[in-house]
């Protein structure tokens, strides 16, 4: 695909539409097309945030953002700007992420903090004020209904060290001894350990939510 | 559902992976036995058979999302590796620019001082031909900044063929050396015209080779010319 540096510039509209088609090039069109003015408003609303952590919150709330859209074929509704909904979304992801930092006590090491030292939720990072998004269109089956169920306990409830846990296990499929290299722990036992609590934290959580749903 | 915890066992992994028998067998890592065993235990398990379907999901779900994020970051890296090639472009160009302003400038800072070293050089102060070469007309054109006309004068002398002359007999040397001496003139004359017209590597090459032949009168005033460059 030829990329171009200057990239035509999307109306709200038309970029929901082409998100939808899952239209690779609307990736990038996304992306750039906020990322200055993002950066922007990042430091002078996110106190403290660093531009390491500014491009990664932007990063996540595109990855967000993107996903919400295409998948859950969520559609804005007039008047409210698909700007405000990524830069809403952006800053639930930093508020979840600076409320994590200040849970660290001071002198506690990485394996001090357990999956029990947090809460069972941050605020869903997917998060918006219902005025920006309107209820899912059409009826989901109970196949497809359960799958949504896990994607949002996946990423809006399970936090990290379990986020973390499951990206190096499932995707990057790394052993327990480089993910304990990676996420500072004594040794590969930790990871397993701590990998099965996650596992268990995860069924345990969508058994409840399946139940509150009626699927079970 | 129950959370399986005494029906799933979690398998101490022997491959060094976090993975799970639930894991392994979504990821097909299982080897053929184990997962025609666990199937026959999925067929008669709905409880296990759920586990195995949610966790399907979850991973599913992990690696769209992870492989997404992935998307952002190349795309993030691009604007990355854009800024730091025009950051890059910009330097090498400016240098580029400078190293060329430098040149410029050396070169003719160069030029000036060749052209004042074959100024300083006073052609009436020249010794009168001993073999019979006219220094005259060459020293007045090259005065007179007809260097073409100086060039093609000591081009002249030069194709004169070299007389023969008896070297064993002792007139015969000394008109021998009287020639040499008007041909080592003749070369830091054009040594001069070409110093004066602001050409320094050929007037250094020249000058080189005259201030290493011990035998010419001109090699101490080649070697203060050289100086001077």
């Amino acid at each position: 695909m030829a990329k171009s540096i200057c990239m035509k510039r999307l109306e709200d509209g038309e970029l929901v539409a082409r998100i939808r088609e899952n239209d690779e090039q609307a990736k990038e069109i996304m992306y750039r097309q906020y990322r200055e003015e993002f950066l922007g408003w990042a430091f002078k609303s996110m106190f403290g945030i660093t531009a390491d952590e500014a491009l990664a919150v932007y990063a996540d709330a595109c990855v967000a953002v993107w996903d919400n859209v295409a998948r859950r074929k969520y559609e804005l509704i007039q008047g409210a700007s698909f700007k405000t909904y990524l830069f809403r979304v952006a800053m639930n992801i930093w508020m979840n992420m600076s409320r994590r930092k200040r849970r660290t006590v001071a002198g506690t090491g990485p394996e001090m903090l357990s999956i029990d030292s947090f809460p069972d939720s941050d605020d869903p990072v997917n998060a918006a004020p219902d005025i920006f998004i309107t209820s899912i269109l059409g009826e989901k089956d109970d196949y497809e209904l359960k799958k949504e169920i896990v994607r949002d306990v996946v990423f809006n409830v399970m936090t990290d060290p379990c986020q973390s846990i499951f990206r190096y296990v499932y995707y990057k499929k790394l052993n327990c001894s480089e993910i304990a290299e990676r996420m500072s722990y004594k040794g590969p036992r930790t990871v397993i350990t701590l990998a099965n609590r996650c596992r268990r934290k995860l069924a345990a959580v969508l058994n409840d939510r399946f139940k509150k749903t009626g699927l079970i | 559902m129950k959370t399986g915890t005494q029906k799933n066992a979690v398998d101490m992994p022997s491959d060094g992976t976090a993975l799970d028998r639930i894991d392994r067998y979504v990821l097909g890592h299982m080897k053929p036995e184990e997962c025609a065993s666990f199937e026959a235990e999925l067929s008669s398990d709905p409880e296990l058979a759920e586990q195995v379907a949610v966790r399907r999901m979850a991973i599913s779900a992990i690696m769209d999302r992870e492989a997404l994020k992935d998307d952002f970051m190349e795309i993030e890296s691009g604007i990355g590796r854009r800024r730091r090639n025009t950051v890059l472009v910009t330097f090498v160009t400016a240098a580029a620019a400078a190293c060329i302003a430098a040149g410029v400038f050396f070169r003719n800072s160069s030029v000036n001082a060749c052209r004042a070293a074959g100024a300083s050089v006073l052609l009436a102060e020249l010794p009168p031909t001993r073999g019979g070469v006219d220094f005259q007309s060459i020293a007045e054109a090259i005065d007179e900044e007809r260097y073409d006309e100086a060039g093609r004068l000591i081009g002249l002398c030069r194709s004169e063929p070299v007389p023969e002359y008896d070297l064993s007999t002792e007139e015969g040397r000394y008109k021998y050396e009287l020639y040499r001496s008007d041909m080592q003139t003749l070369d830091y004359l054009e040594a001069v015209s070409l110093l004066r017209q602001g050409k320094p590597v050929k007037a250094r090459r020249l000058l080189k080779s005259i201030s290493a032949d011990g035998t010419s009168f001109w090699s101490a005033s080649a070697a203060e010319l050289l100086d001077r460059l």
